[in-house]
């Protein structure tokens, strides 16, 4: 489900290249000594390690603490399943170089350094915190950015007069204004003991969540960023590349016009906000399509676990 | 099993004065032969709507064979579950599915051909209206 904007902290671990490698490294000294500190310190403590620039490996894991059926203890430690992303950059993302802005005279680079790959504006957080399911009062299992939300900067048009009489002035979107970021993030579940049921017809209750069903909120909350970032794709994305564009007309006015129904601005923002609000609003498309699925959770009615009785276990087929 | 001797149906105790109803759902053998289902094909009882729409069904096992029920003729299988409503009206709704099947809506399968055999819906009235 998706939810209302609020601030988290973004617990940001690094993934791509190297994450991929991680099934040839699970079984190297180095990934045992991670899973070591990982249960002595954390995942917070292994996940600081895993910034940019640490000398550790960027295998990822997760702890679980599991208490079912009266026996208490930890799971299998696994990578946490697409639960936490680095910003999406991208195909842009390959094959930039750094270039700096100016270098010396042996050629040595100097002053600023830029890879000159502008980041594309959706930024995919993923999983930032964990919680209760928000189905029994908690923060867990919803999205943290309103559906169809935005921040805009509009585009300003600046314009130059023609360089020659008879010649064409000239429109541009001003640096810095026409951007359109979106950020998407979810807060993950805990498993076990979750507390009161408070979804309507429930009947209260005590609601017990298995891992196999935290793993499948989890993917269902990265769905809707998914469908969100095709949305992104299919509106924004051409919207920045227009952006980028310039008109030339006889006039000044004439130019700027042409580049306001070149970039065509409020149709690409109100597309993608209409779009991504049918997709993704709750009991949307996307919650009725991925409800349906076969692995998707169900309630399974009453269980004792740990000699408590819980009125709603809820898993994961 | 377009022919099944399956059938369906759905039943309630209640609702209570505090809104609180067991519906029922009973898979009923009407045949004379013995027949087997699996109960992971089972879903229901559970409301048409709801946020979040949570279908009812059972814990999984360990070994899929204890999934498999055998339905002599004239015997029957059954699911309750307990729900609670302050006021207005609620349907309810049990289904067999055929096969695993990614179409799983409350009211029944998206695909019909999926659909083995379904139960009227049950409606109950809440708040005394």
């Amino acid at each position: 489900m998706r939810s209302h904007r609020q601030t988290q902290p973004l617990l940001a671990m690094r993934r791509g290249r190297a994450g991929r490698a991680e099934d040839r490294d699970r079984n190297s000294p180095l990934h045992s000594a991670v899973l070591e500190l990982q249960r002595w310190a954390g995942n917070r403590a292994v996940a600081e390690l895993m910034q940019p620039g640490s000398p550790a490996p960027a295998t990822m894991v997760a702890q679980r603490d599991l208490d079912d059926g009266g026996q208490v203890g930890e799971a299998p430690l696994e990578p946490a399943a697409g639960e936490i992303v680095q910003p999406d950059l991208g195909e842009d993302a390959g094959g930039a170089e750094p270039v700096a802005a100016e270098t010396n005279e042996f050629g040595e680079m100097d002053g600023s350094i830029d890879t000159g790959v502008a980041p594309h504006t959706f930024l995919n957080k993923g999983q930032v915190a964990k919680g209760k399911w928000h189905h029994a009062g908690g923060s867990g299992g919803k999205g943290n950015e309103g559906v169809g939300s935005a921040d805009l900067v509009a585009p300003k048009y600046d314009s130059a007069p023609p360089k020659k009489p008879g010649g064409d002035a000239t429109a541009r979107v001003r640096k810095g204004t026409g951007t359109v970021k979106v950020k998407r993030s979810y807060n993950g579940v805990v498993p076990g003991d979750n507390g009161t049921a408070v979804w309507a017809g429930s009947g209260g209750g005590a609601v017990f969540i298995m891992w196999s069903a935290v793993e499948r909120m989890a993917r269902h909350e990265a769905g809707h960023i998914k469908e969100t970032k095709k949305f992104h794709d299919a509106h924004i994305k051409p919207l920045e590349k227009r952006i980028k564009g310039t008109k030339k007309a006889p006039t000044e006015a004439a130019a700027v016009t042409a580049l306001q129904t070149h970039v065509d601005w409020n149709t690409s923002v109100t597309n993608f906000a209409t779009a991504d609000t049918a997709m993704n609003t709750p009991g949307g498309t996307f919650d009725t399509t991925d409800q349906a699925k076969a692995d998707f959770y169900h309630d399974k009615g009453p269980k004792t676990i740990g000699k408590k009785a819980y009125g709603h276990l809820i898993e994961a087929p | 099993m377009g022919t099944s001797p399956l059938t369906l149906s759905l039943a309630c105790d209640g609702p209570d004065p505090n809104g609180r109803v067991d519906v029922r759902l009973t898979v009923f053998n009407t045949g004379t032969e013995p027949v087997m289902f699996d109960r992971r094909l089972l879903f229901g009882p559970h409301p048409g709507h709801g946020d979040p729409v949570l279908l009812a069904s059972e814990p999984t096992t360990p070994r899929a064979s204890q999934d498999l029920i055998l339905l002599n003729p004239l015997c029957f299988y059954g699911r309750q579950r307990q729900y609670q409503y302050s006021s207005g009206e609620m349907s309810f709704h049990g289904y067999l599915v055929t096969e695993r099947t990614d179409g799983l809506l409350p009211a029944g399968p998206a695909e019909p051909g999926k659909l083995a055999a379904g139960a009227e819906p049950l409606v109950v009235r809440f708040g005394g209206g």
